[in-house]
């Protein structure tokens, strides 16, 4: 599997999901203005073929799309990228559909139309709990290795 | 503990339900898009007080925006105000396409997540039938709910003798035959309510459903 390498560990490396284009576009350019590496996506079959090849810190996912539905999707993500935080920004929020969306491992839930401000706050520390989770993988990777190689 | 609602008066509490839920959502959809062209004109006056040129291109585009976005907006309220006002009279004089285009509008997400392009009658001259509007869109919400998937569905009307009669047309699916009977079981009170007989075309993958006229249009 080939993993873009992030190019500045500064920047928050973000996915957005989302069948409404003009809001993905839109909510794009304002994220980068923030100094956020965003990328978009407008399915969910586009966006899990896209993490595929690329890693993300935080992951925004839109709950009702056509084809795949949002979780289905956060299913599907979470299977290929356990480590990747996933925030779900839906018009469709009911109490079930989050309780349901926040069981199967999503990191927040935040209704339309969102405010940036918080967005940004949510996907930061989405990009720190990702980066928690690697350390902790790494530090038990060498606990394992030094376990096996007796060191 | 209160008394269970008759089914017909459940059926018709759930398609309330679906169609406001419905509604509801594309206006969040128009009103984040809305929320995130206002933002970004904020952004742009901010750079500008720090000095940074603004393309008046950049603006025209953004005011252009948010009218499209306005507008569809709009449209998805006038179409729940024309669903709102079906309850109005128990029966009235229907124009067909005028209901068949609201119906493509108010199913168009539920359509659109079943990968179906929903297609409302072409332009043509009015066909009318007396029935109450709310029920007849309540039974063919319920036949597009249970039939739709991955398909284009042309919507089509006729008149009919004493009547008229509307066409569902699937380009890609054909409906099996435990699909048409329950269809039929299920639907069977809704039916009678607006004197409504359907039946399939397998060779042409049509479901046609026969409307009679009510005895009287009500005009309270």
């Amino acid at each position: 599997m080939n993993i873009t390498e992030r190019e500045d560990p500064m920047d928050e490396k973000v996915l957005l999901i989302d069948d409404e284009e003009d809001f993905l576009k839109i909510l794009a350019e304002r994220l980068e203005a923030r100094d956020m590496k965003v990328d978009t996506a407008s399915s969910a079959k586009e966006a899990l073929s896209r993490i595929e090849s690329e890693s993300f810190d935080a992951i925004v996912l839109d709950l009702a799309m056509p084809e795949m539905d949002g979780i289905e999707a956060l299913r599907a993500i979470r299977e290929k990228r356990p480590e990747v935080q996933v925030i779900l920004l839906t018009g469709h929020a009911t109490v079930e559909k989050g309780v349901e969306a926040i069981k199967l491992g999503a990191m927040d839930f935040l209704e339309k139309p969102a405010d940036l401000e918080l967005l940004k706050e949510k996907i930061k520390a989405a990009s720190a709990k990702k980066m928690m989770i690697i350390q902790e993988q790494s530090e038990a990777r060498v606990k394992d290795i030094i376990k096996r190689f007796g060191f | 503990m209160n008394p269970p609602l008759p089914p017909i008066a459940e059926t018709g509490l759930r398609f309330f339900g679906a169609v406001t839920a419905s509604a509801s959502h594309e206006l969040k959809n128009h009103l984040a898009i809305i929320n995130e062209n206002a933002g970004l004109l904020d952004d742009l006056a901010q750079m500008a007080g720090r000095g940074r040129a603004i393309d008046p291109n950049r603006l025209l585009k953004l005011a252009a925006d948010l009218i499209a976005q306005v507008r569809r907006a709009d449209a998805t309220i006038g179409a729940m105000n024309r669903f709102a006002h079906s309850v109005d009279r128990t029966i009235d004089a229907l124009d067909l396409n005028a209901l068949l285009d609201l119906m493509a509008r108010l199913a168009q997400r539920l359509m659109a997540m079943r990968k179906v392009r929903l297609i409302p009658p072409p332009p043509q001259p009015s066909v009318q039938v007396h029935a109450s509007a709310y029920f007849l869109m309540n039974l063919i919400w319920r036949v597009l709910d249970a039939t739709a998937r991955e398909s284009e569905i042309r919507m089509t009307v006729e008149s009919a003798p004493d009547g008229a009669r509307i066409h569902l047309d699937y380009s890609d699916i054909a409906l099996d035959a435990e699909t048409v009977e329950r269809l039929g079981e299920e639907n069977s009170v809704l039916s009678d309510i607006v004197n409504a007989e359907s039946a399939y075309d397998p060779t042409n993958r049509r479901l046609s459903l026969t409307i009679r006229n009510a005895p009287s249009p009500d005009t309270r």
